[in-house]
């Protein structure tokens, strides 16, 4: 019998076999250890390369911080979960909090986590010259850390700190590590700085870009991502054209057309962290003393028009707003219904509270979109339509976001202006900003002694029920009262490849971008 | 050209950079404050004074200025408020992106504005002339960030062709150079067209055509060596203007020189960076000048300046 060879193409087909078995064999491998992979790119409108968290100076900090650093708490797409502190327990008198600390951690030098590091970080802060922006609420509760054994860090506090477990700006206080800051200190620590985060830091160029690589030895779930690099693109279009070119996977600050567009695209989708801010309309009752009668404040809440502002400007980014907190703030109350849009009931309430047409009001315009409500601009001239329409005389005042901060902020607010918030993630703080009769951001045109009241009793009670119910107190009282006139709960829209599958950014806030859970397909 | 006049404009150029050291301080300072625009809403005024403090924005204005200068001198402009970096360091970590870009958007300027220039004015109210007329008119009328986006859109977008935005010498370098090239290619057309016009009607071309010079040297050697005056007039003051166009060009297509840094700069009121910037930037366009006061009297041995 003659020896049969087997033909070419047998031999071809026999090899393809072989090979793809291999390649079947590596990827089985692949699969079973899930080593990170593929490079994402987030083209940001907003990029801040401050990383010494104690010295936060904007929320920006937290868009690379998220990355590198972890919390005693952290945030996730449903809220606050436990971060470097596996779990506390909260003195009976509300001024003591045990942290039980996350055991094995280590920074990205080596350096193992202790409560030493947490110590180091809070009373960091607490130092007179720390320039840290929300310092004065650390020092307001916060006595001194102790370090009770490395596994465990005390909180002696002044008074009781509920805010603390609600609030991100308190809460996400990145830790640091102690040794190797005091060895290469502030500059030191700026050009490479460390922590225990998903990510490590890679490099950077100062002014364009951070690139971050996963943190392989992560305590949670380690990244799915090999890198991501963070770059500054300030003009919005050539934003969208990277997510259309594919040169990015995630662009931030679109609105309007250009959302419009992305929406519109088969390629790209839509994500978005929910309720990242509110906002309201106040009254400085120095320039607008009618304004004191509750009925000229509803009136205005009527004169608005909330669900043409939302769909026709915003693109159904924001949604109008049923009361200052959003259904993302602790303390909200559910139930309370929508001021309907009603220009005849409105002029009904200014004919009633002696206001003829034709009285003049000054209005502000933000010149700039500020990111608690996207598409200022439109949004406050459609408004000063609103107020047009039921016979007000609207002077307009123009200004930029610095000028804006230095009206609000030094009580040079004009008759009617409107207030948002970036971080409404705790209906204490809200009341703080805006309804005690210190606040400085109402022309301290909101006096009600309630309004102090409840804001004590929240802040001195260690039981988050308890604190829940008084911030829904105030959140009933306060609809009532009508002192600022709920205007629109926004959204922070992200514009996202179709490769990326898997995320979802953390909840109520367009900084924590949770990049940490992102997945990238093939 | 006599040491006197290259000593006396150096001094004048110091003097300018001064004047332009208080101006650009004054002006930033007038515009408003960066620690009011980077920390959050609810940073409490206290925390807001700290801060201002860190940055020793604290202190009178005279005596501001006066670290300003005295550190200026010893080439520390201080730590850019926003990306807490050196100053200076950035702007000379950027210089080469703006160089290279500057100097590709000058030659492809040069390149098209000159043949373009030159051949509108032989070829005088022929359709060459007139579409000649219309691209320059267009040029010079399109603001840069939209012929940018409108560049983005046809040749990034709709003929995938080209990357829409980064740094590299490679195809990164063709829409940033195409779009401030075009900036510059304008102004440099118009102005060559006009002065091969004058020159063309000069008696030493009339002389040399009836010499029997022929027509191509009449014209490149002529006319142009008489018209180079203006053209190099306009050219140096457009090597100005791409200073200031790159400042729109960089930011729409996210190159990373010193054109983009600045214009953030402004925006934050990065006080220690605008007025980094701002110097450089000064520094760069006297020292330009200054060579071309002196390319003049290489080229045409008319100028001398100072005449004993």
């Amino acid at each position: 019998m003659p020896v049969r060879f087997p033909s070419r193409k047998a031999v071809r087909a026999r090899i393809v076999h072989a090979f793809a078995a291999i390649l079947v064999a590596m990827l089985g491998t692949q699969t079973a250890f899930a080593q990170p992979k593929g490079d994402l790119v987030v083209a940001t409108s907003v990029l801040s390369q401050h990383f010494d968290s104690t010295t936060l100076v904007s929320t920006a900090d937290y868009l690379v911080g998220s990355m590198l650093y972890d919390g005693l708490i952290n945030l996730g797409p449903k809220g606050m979960v436990p971060g470097l502190a596996e779990s506390w327990v909260i003195s009976p008198d509300g001024k003591q909090i045990d942290f039980k600390l996350r055991k094995g951690v280590t920074f990205h030098n080596g350096d193992p986590f202790s409560a030493e590091d947490v110590k180091f970080t809070f009373e960091k802060i607490l130092a007179p010259d720390n320039t840290h922006s929300y310092r004065r609420g650390f020092v307001d509760s916060l006595e001194r850390v102790d370090v009770v054994d490395p596994q465990h860090a005390r909180f002696v506090l002044k008074q009781p700190w509920p805010a603390f477990f609600t609030t991100a700006r308190y809460a996400l206080t990145y830790i640091l590590p102690k040794a190797y800051f005091e060895k290469v200190g502030s500059k030191g620590f700026q050009d490479n700085p460390v922590g225990t985060g998903p990510f490590s830091f890679d490099s950077m160029k100062a002014g364009e870009w951070v690139k971050v690589a996963a943190n392989t030895n992560y305590w949670g779930t380690p990244p799915k991502v090999k890198t991501a690099t963070l770059r500054l693109v300030a003009e919005p279009f050539t934003r969208y054209a990277m997510m259309e070119r594919g040169e990015a996977d995630i662009a931030a600050g679109l609105t309007g057309a250009l959302l419009e567009k992305a929406r519109a695209n088969p390629k790209l989708k839509i994500v978005v962290s929910s309720f990242s801010g509110t906002s309201g309309i106040l009254f400085n009752k120095k320039l607008f003393p009618e304004a004191d009668d509750r009925r000229v404040r509803l009136a205005i809440a009527h004169a608005i028009n909330r669900e043409a502002i939302s769909e026709k400007i915003l693109g159904g980014v924001c949604r109008p707003a049923s009361s200052i907190f959003t259904p993302g703030t602790f303390g909200y109350l559910d139930g309370l219904s929508l001021i309907p849009y009603d220009p005849g009931k409105a002029k009904e309430l200014l004919k009633e509270a002696g206001i003829k047409p034709g009285h003049k009001i000054t209005f502000t315009l933000h010149t700039q979109a500020f990111a608690a409500l996207p598409g200022s601009p439109q949004v406050l001239e459609a408004i000063a339509g609103n107020l047009e329409a039921v016979g007000f005389v609207v002077e307009r005042q123009s200004v930029d976001t610095d000028a804006w901060m230095s009206m609000m902020r030094g009580g040079k607010q004009p008759g009617v202006f409107y207030s948002p918030s970036g971080t409404p993630d705790d209906g204490g703080e809200l009341i703080n900003t805006w309804f005690v009769s210190t606040a400085a951001w109402t022309a301290k045109s909101i006096q009600v002694p309630e309004y102090d009241r409840i804001f004590k009793a929240q802040q001195q009670t260690g039981d988050l029920d308890a604190r829940k119910k008084l911030l829904n107190d105030f959140a009933r009282l306060e609809r009532k009262n009508l002192e600022m006139v709920p205007l629109l709960w926004c959204d922070t829209p992200f514009v996202v490849a179709a490769r990326v599958k898997k995320w979802e950014p953390a909840l109520a806030s367009g900084y924590y971008m949770n990049l940490g859970e992102l997945e990238l397909a093939e | 050209m006599s040491l006197r006049f290259v000593v006396g404009r150096l001094l004048q150029a110091l003097l300018t950079i001064l004047l332009l050291s208080v101006i650009v301080f004054g002006l930033a300072r007038l515009s408003g404050d960066p620690i009011n625009l980077m920390a959050p809403m609810e940073a409490s005024p206290e925390d807001i004074a700290t801060i201002r403090a860190s940055f020793g924005l604290d202190k009178p204005l005279p005596v501001q200025y006066w670290y300003f200068i005295r550190n200026a001198a010893e080439g520390d402009f201080g730590r850019s408020i926003k990306w807490d970096r050196s100053a200076a360091g950035m702007l000379i970590e950027r210089f080469p992106a703006t160089i290279i870009l500057s100097i590709t958007s000058m030659l492809f300027g040069l390149l098209l504005a000159l043949p373009v220039g030159i051949w509108s004015a032989v070829k005088r109210d022929t359709w060459f002339d007139n579409v000649g007329k219309i691209v320059a008119l267009a040029g010079q009328s399109m603001p840069t960030f939209w012929f940018g986006i409108l560049l983005i859109l046809f040749f990034s977008l709709y003929i995938p062709l080209f990357p829409t935005s980064g740094y590299g010498i490679d195809i990164h370098l063709v829409l940033p150079t195409v779009t401030l090239g075009a900036f510059v290619a304008a102004s440099i057309m118009r102005v060559t067209r006009s002065a091969m016009l004058d020159a063309l009607e000069a008696d030493y071309v009339r002389t040399a055509r009836s010499k029997g010079v022929p027509e191509w040297r009449v014209i490149l050697v002529h006319a142009l060596k008489n018209a180079a005056i203006p053209i190099l007039t306009i050219t140096a003051l457009q090597a100005a203007t791409i200073l200031r166009g790159a400042v729109v060009t960089e930011t729409v297509f996210s190159w990373p020189g010193i054109g983009k840094i600045a214009i953030d700069a402004v925006y934050g009121r990065d006080f220690p960076l605008v007025q980094a910037s701002v110097m450089f930037m000064g520094v760069v366009f006297l020292t330009i000048n200054l060579l071309v006061d002196m390319a003049y009297v290489l080229l045409d041995p008319r100028i001398t300046y100072l005449r004993k």
